[in-house]
């Protein structure tokens, strides 16, 4: 038996704020994103697509694999559970969370949350948040519950109920390892890696499965201390040229180029 | 201030860590010669972030600030080294300042789309240096403490034995003088395909977006942005990019940028240097047909 959980996060579509938006918010000293449309955060959507990959290279060499998933945020983040539930996720729970730029807080809720379940062999999470971008959870629960940490994973797959074959990147270079579990797993970039979609069927079945619902205590104070933000003007000089003649402009650019010494 | 800079040569990229740390230094107005610069040595299929922290925490011990630069080992022993040390961290920073005996620094939050200012508590600071930070001139340090990782704190994850592979991901597109960087108005394999035969004509290294690369409609190497390439050309054309932050990031570095959007209120737009509202597909035909 493989026991994995998978940690998630829900986050705002932030590439549908203009630049004026961020801009005036910044202005303001306030940043409203509840309008927004929220999604799961990428890297995580791929954790747990990964994890279902297991899950059923497992049983296909006739093991078993139990998966859970935590996120820590607000009742947005219980849709995402039920479909997790309908995709064959066993223990769903959410810790009540709202704090946005408290890494070490997070951590330490989750690892919490981690601790109250059976021993798990693998604790998955995206490797970085869009929010607070600090790529430090994963590492921070690794680091409060001992357990090793690989960051930048694209692929694990099935060995034994003991290892797991691991592919991450570091620093320039794609290594492939077998592993021993426990093993906290930050993921990275992977293609091809969506989170599928569950029938009709598995959602109805699963709809008496409960959501848990974790209220957590924490007493650590957050040592780095999120002070306020400030727009980052990237603009350039921006000449607006109509395109609406795909060959005038292409002329153009190619003059563009040539003046550049691009193309001869 | 005691502070130490580290650079891991089992990473192949030696030169950029220097680039990177050093840019930093001169941005945040330190100078090198009051940092104490300590090189991580070993094969890089003995390396691993644990065997590396044990012997980083006795070497850096009364440290007030502890820079690392900011590849994917960096930020690991930047979060993980504090957690060990006692003192706090942050990744990817821009710049610094002491305010008061308090270290605040700066880093890009909301995708990228703002600065956020973070005030550090108890030392040492563990911090990486965001990766677009390079200094233009690297002069070699003189005076550079080697540590060897020593076998005692080799842990299962460095074991030789369970290595299947390493391979070096490849990085051409980063030394391109010229990029045609599809985005997601790109959403099909066929019109990445076309893209990747237009910038063939044009000489140009084909580079992508991230829901490109995700699709596989494109390599995993023709990723630009913040987790992938971080290019440099002389000239980028951004065909169909929205220019997110995270886009925007790997392309900020060109020194032209030509962005082709069908809106004119994209990210991009303002963010390039000629920007043509148009049909980015129907563009490149026409470009393709003068050559």
């Amino acid at each position: 038996m493989t026991r994995i959980v998978n940690c998630f996060k829900i986050e705002p579509e932030f590439d549908k704020v203009s630049n004026e938006e961020w801009a005036q918010a910044a202005q303001n000293g306030q940043i409203e994103l509840g309008y927004l449309k929220s999604r799961i955060n990428l890297q995580d959507e791929s954790a747990l697509e990964l994890a279902l990959r297991f899950r059923d290279a497992a049983e296909a060499a006739g093991e078993t694999c139990e998966l859970s998933a935590i996120s820590a945020g607000s009742k947005t983040v219980n849709n995402t559970l039920q479909t997790l539930a309908a995709l064959g996720y066993t223990s769903t729970d959410r810790i009540v969370w709202g704090e946005e730029f408290a890494p070490l807080r997070t951590a330490r809720v989750i690892a919490d949350a981690i601790l109250g379940k059976p021993e798990q062999d693998m604790i998955i999470c995206g490797g970085q948040s869009g929010t607070g971008s600090n790529r430090s959870v994963p590492l921070l629960i690794s680091e409060m519950l001992g357990i090793p940490c690989i960051t930048g994973v694209t692929e694990f797959t099935y060995v034994s109920d003991k290892e797991v074959k691991v592919t991450y990147g570091r620093d320039g270079m794609e290594i492939t390892q077998i592993v021993s579990m426990p093993l906290v797993m930050a993921i990275g970039d992977v293609q091809k890696a969506f989170l599928r979609v569950p029938t009709l069927m598995q959602r109805m079945a699963c709809m008496a499965q409960p959501i848990g619902e974790i209220n957590p205590e924490c007493n650590i104070e957050e040592g780095t201390k999120f002070r306020g933000f400030r727009y980052l003007d990237q603009s350039r000089t921006a000449e607006l040229i109509d395109g609406s003649n795909p060959a005038e402009a292409a002329q153009i650019i190619l003059d563009r180029l040539k003046k550049e010494g691009v193309v001869k | 201030m005691k502070i130490f800079a580290i650079i891991n040569v089992s990473s192949e990229d030696r030169s950029n860590q220097l680039s990177n740390l050093t840019g930093f230094l001169e941005l945040n107005g330190i100078n090198t010669s009051d940092v104490g610069f300590i090189e991580l040595s070993c094969d890089s299929d003995r390396y691993s972030a644990e065997a590396a922290l044990g012997q980083l925490q006795r070497e850096c011990e009364g440290a007030d600030l502890i820079v690392f630069p900011g590849n994917d080992s960096g930020s690991e022993l930047t979060v993980r080294l504090a957690a060990r040390m006692g003192g706090t961290s942050l990744t990817d920073v821009l710049e610094s300042k002491l305010e008061d005996e308090t270290l605040v620094a700066t880093k890009k939050a909301y995708a990228g789309n703002l600065l956020a200012d973070y005030s550090m508590g108890s030392k040492p600071w563990c911090i990486s240096v965001d990766r677009s930070l390079e200094s233009e001139n690297i002069s070699e340090i003189d005076d550079v403490k080697t540590l060897e990782i020593s076998e005692n704190y080799i842990d299962a994850l460095c074991s030789r034995d369970t290595i299947v592979s390493i391979q070096e991901q490849q990085d051409g597109l980063a030394q391109a003088e010229f990029v045609l960087a599809c985005g997601q108005g790109f959403s099909k394999q066929a019109a990445v395909d076309r893209a990747a035969e237009i910038a063939d004509k044009l000489g140009a290294c084909l580079g992508a977006s991230r829901p490109v690369v995700m699709n596989a409609w494109a390599p995993m190497n023709a990723l630009v942005g913040v987790s992938g390439n971080m290019i440099k050309p002389q000239v980028c054309i951004a065909a169909a990019a929205s220019g997110s932050p995270a886009f925007y990031t790997g392309i900020e570095k060109s020194k032209i940028i030509i962005a082709i959007n069908q809106d004119e209120k994209a990210q991009i737009m303002s963010k390039s240097d000629m920007a043509i509202k148009g049909d980015a597909k129907a563009i490149l035909d026409a470009l393709e047909e003068l050559l």
